[in-house]
């Protein structure tokens, strides 16, 4: 009898469902305790989302002739940004998931062809990359829903169109992905460096031209909302993807029915499309170009070097840079030499620029010194949450990151807990360097009093501390040396854990820095001033003793 | 067998993907296609289906009454549908004797902006006027009843009008330009008359409503030799509206809520 074997499509996805099954049973009781607090952070972290857009959207609306349209234009501006966000950050997961991944090579040793590992990777670099929007967006187009007094076939509705909408953003990341890849081989880096240079200048003034806050005088913070929504013509412009979603969910909270379907049919054929073009991309070029994206062109533009002429290494100008000293230049030149980071790291210097200089665009007579306080706490929150994202993003997998190799250090004659310390002080050297200047520069732009500043520089300071220990302890505590991809590594158990404990610590020391504040008014007396930089100092102390302490522990008794 | 499923999927989703995008191009070559009121209403709608616009009517520093309108937007088999809704209340002195004409009703119009069906009640006292319209031999024929006593019957040409809310008209349009002018035939249900309301786009102004400064346009509008004033955000909102004397009244925007607090029993 002939045997007829399943289409390598279903084995794959047969594969996943096996994975997933075997992750369930393998749920240990302190694993499910794990997830429960993930479970209930997620559910914490949704229930703030919708309380705080429900509030902000009934503020606005509540403003008579601009409310409601501003309220539409608010919910065209998300989809738009969601647009951009998911679909870069598809484009970086989905490069190192179809082209870096031990996982791919391994499918690519199999009898299978290129077509059903594309389509499983780019699957996977959607899912990845979009099921935290969509958890997120959720509770905003929910909010919306209850503001226009949708029926209850709304939620459901717009629920199904944010999940279209999403994949379709994740497929156009997935093009984008393979697009510049076509391009990056034609050109060299340089070339590439300077155009994304180009379109960002070009890009980001538009985008501060938009932003004219001066011309308001700063009084009418929803006015100039309200103008900058109205200038950006994207919003509007029915032929751009996040238009139809808007649309969609605008149609679906009056009850047009039949326009929902329409947006949504259009999303759905917009999406579909990708299909036969990643089909067609699949079968002739991707496994060529797996193939020599696993030897890749140079990063940069090499000079031929004598044969004879010395590894570059710290050491080279006769210091010797102990354990420590190596292991540090080992991490930075891993970092650098991976795509996936460093595109990563340029997005998010990107993003801290940008906060920094949107800040400048605010004039300096804006408010009162109450307010001005409650500023100086904001900007502090924004900062230390960047900070927050960036610990998790790139500190946290540092230990996974050694991956397979780990024998080498394990076998090294080190300390495990000297790994754990070394990670910590790498972390905080980049992000102690990166949060000190944004806080100047973001300070400065405010143009806050000398003893705000420094304030601000040792809250971000103590910030910068506790969320390095957080995440280099989190990360020895829950590693995953089995993944090669960092974004897959931050979004796991120990990732999400750490994200949270992260938050809760940010709030905390910002709780300890405010509470002067809040007792006393704006200008309290400078004892308790002082023993609230006390509190927030000994509580860093504590929780980064404590986190690292059981980093090293759990590091220790690892088998790998 | 498989390559014949796998060719035939993926000419189902090429013209799938060709039929929903050509689709989409045809609505907005339709939108390009109109003339400078319909574009307008299309841009006052943007991608939205519900518009609603309140306004406190004022006598010097009393208010009087209110009036709203309702718009939306529907999608049904003969395309896309407009319907207004509008409800007003205004006290009224008639020899000496306090009085309310209260006024409500509804007008379905095709994408053209040209009325389909119209339904209009207006109260004063325990006295009630009934006006309907209908299409019937391309024309629309209005009927104004008082109980079972039929008031008059007129014939209106098939072509796009407004419904006034008995003091001004406020059209549904954005995307205004200093210099534009509109000429809309707007139908006054108090007066029971149809008359050509011109409108012309003054100049850019700037005024602060609920605290805020909000960017408008000025407009004035000249209905059988009465100019009133009006200020229009660029999206379509009326903030102000001045009807000079005898009738002498200022509409400022306000919420829905505001604008039917406290007055003459509105709910």
């Amino acid at each position: 009898m002939a045997f007829k074997s399943p289409s390598p499509g279903l084995v794959l996805a047969w594969m996943r469902l096996r994975t997933l099954r075997n992750l369930l049973l393998d749920f240990r009781r302190d694993s499910v305790a794990k997830t429960g607090v993930v479970i209930f952070g997620l559910a914490v972290v949704v229930g703030i989302g919708y309380s705080v857009s429900l509030y902000s959207f009934k503020f606005i609306q509540s403003f008579p002739a601009i409310g409601a349209p501003l309220n539409s234009r608010l919910l065209g501006l998300l989809f738009l940004v969601l647009f951009t966000m998911v679909s870069i950050s598809t484009a970086i997961v989905a490069y190192t998931s179809l082209f870096l991944a031990r996982e791919t090579a391994f499918f690519f040793e199999q009898p299978l062809s290129p077509v059903p590992i594309f389509f499983a990777k780019a699957i996977e670099s959607v899912a990845f990359s979009g099921w935290a929007t969509l958890i997120l967006c959720l509770p905003v187009a929910a909010a919306y829903g209850v503001i226009r007094q949708a029926s209850w076939l709304y939620f459901l509705e717009a629920a199904g169109l944010l999940l279209l909408f999403i994949i379709f953003c994740g497929a156009a990341g997935v093009l984008v992905t393979i697009l510049l890849l076509t391009i990056i081989r034609r050109w060299t880096f340089q070339k590439l460096f300077i155009a994304v240079v180009a379109l960002q200048v070009v890009v980001g003034w538009n985008f501060f031209q938009s932003f004219d806050f001066a011309s308001f005088n700063g009084e009418d913070n929803l006015a100039a909302l309200n103008k900058f929504t109205l200038q950006l013509t994207a919003l509007q412009s029915p032929f751009v993807p996040s238009t139809w979603a808007t649309a969609g969910i605008l149609a679906a909270a009056a009850g047009q029915h039949r326009e929902m379907l329409f947006q949504a049919g259009l999303l759905i054929a917009n999406t579909l499309i990708f299909l036969p073009v990643f089909r067609t991309y699949a079968r002739y070029f991707y496994g060529d170009r797996w193939v020599r994206t696993a030897e890749p062109a140079p990063f940069w533009r090499r000079r031929t070097r004598p044969a004879a002429s010395p590894v570059r290494a710290p050491g080279r100008w006769g210091v010797d840079p102990g354990p420590m000293g190596v292991l540090i230049w080992k991490d930075l030149i891993t970092f650098i030499r991976a795509p996936a980071q460093i595109s990563q790291f340029i997005l998010f210097l990107l993003l801290m620029v940008v906060y920094v200089l949107s800040l400048m665009q605010i004039p300096s007579g804006l408010f009162s010194a109450q307010w001005r306080v409650v500023l100086y706490f904001c900007n502090l929150a924004a900062l230390c949450l960047i900070l927050s994202s960036f610990s998790s993003r790139f500190l946290f997998p540092l230990i996974s990151l050694e991956g397979q190799a780990f024998w080498i250090i394990g076998l090294a004659p080190l300390e495990r807990s000297f790994l754990v310390q070394q990670k910590a002080r790498f972390g905080r050297f980049l992000i102690l360097s990166l949060g000190l200047l944004a806080t100047l520069g973001a300070c400065l732009s405010l143009r806050f009093r000398w003893d705000f500043t420094l304030a601000a520089l040792y809250t971000t300071t103590l910030c910068g501390w506790l969320l390095t220990a957080l995440a280099t302890g989190f990360g020895a505590a829950y590693p995953s040396l089995a993944e090669d991809n960092p974004a897959r590594i931050a979004v796991g158990l120990g990732g999400t854990l750490n994200f949270f404990a992260s938050a809760l610590s940010i709030a905390a020391i910002l709780a300890f820095e405010a509470a002067p504040y809040l007792l006393t008014g704006p200008q309290p007396p400078g004892t308790l001033l002082w023993m609230a930089h006390l509190a927030s100092f000994l509580f860093t102390l504590l929780i980064a003793h404590l986190v690292l302490r059981l980093g090293e522990r759990s590091l220790r008794r690892m088998d790998f | 067998m498989t390559r014949l499923l796998s060719l035939l999927w993926t000419i189902a989703i090429v013209a799938f993907w060709l039929s929903m995008n050509g689709l989409l191009l045809r609505r907005q070559i339709e939108v390009r296609n109109f003339d400078l009121y319909r574009q307008g209403v299309s841009s006052y709608f943007g991608t939205d289906w519900y518009r609603e616009r309140w306004m406190g009517i004022y006598r010097g520093s009393r208010k009087i009454g209110y009036t709203g309108v309702v718009f939306t937007k529907s999608l049904e088999e003969e395309g896309i549908q407009h319907h207004t809704k509008i409800d007003g209340r205004i006290a009224v002195d008639l020899f000496g004797k306090g009085s309310q004409i209260r006024i409500n009703g509804t007008v379905d119009a095709d994408l053209q902006m040209i009325p389909e069906k119209l339904s209009i009640n207006i109260e004063m006292d325990k006295r009630a006027i009934h006006i309907s319209g209908e299409r019937r031999n391309n024309a629309l024929v209005l009927t104004a009843q008082a109980g079972s006593l039929k008031v008059f019957e007129q014939a209106l040409p098939l072509k796009e009008f407004f419904l006034s809310d008995g003091l001004m008209p406020s059209l549904p349009i954005a995307g205004f330009e200093v210099g534009q002018t509109y000429e809309i035939p707007v139908f006054n249900p108090i007066l029971q008359s149809t008359a050509l309301a011109k409108i012309e786009v003054k100049e850019r102004a700037r005024l602060i409503l609920s605290g805020m400064k909000v960017d408008c346009f000025h407009l004035e509008t000249q209905v059988e030799g009465i100019t009133y004033q009006s200020w229009v955000t660029p999206d379509g909102e009326t903030l102000r509206q001045e009807i000079p004397p005898p009738t002498d009244v200022v509409l400022v925007r306000e919420t829905r809520e505001e604008a039917r607090r406290g007055f003459l029993g509105g709910e």
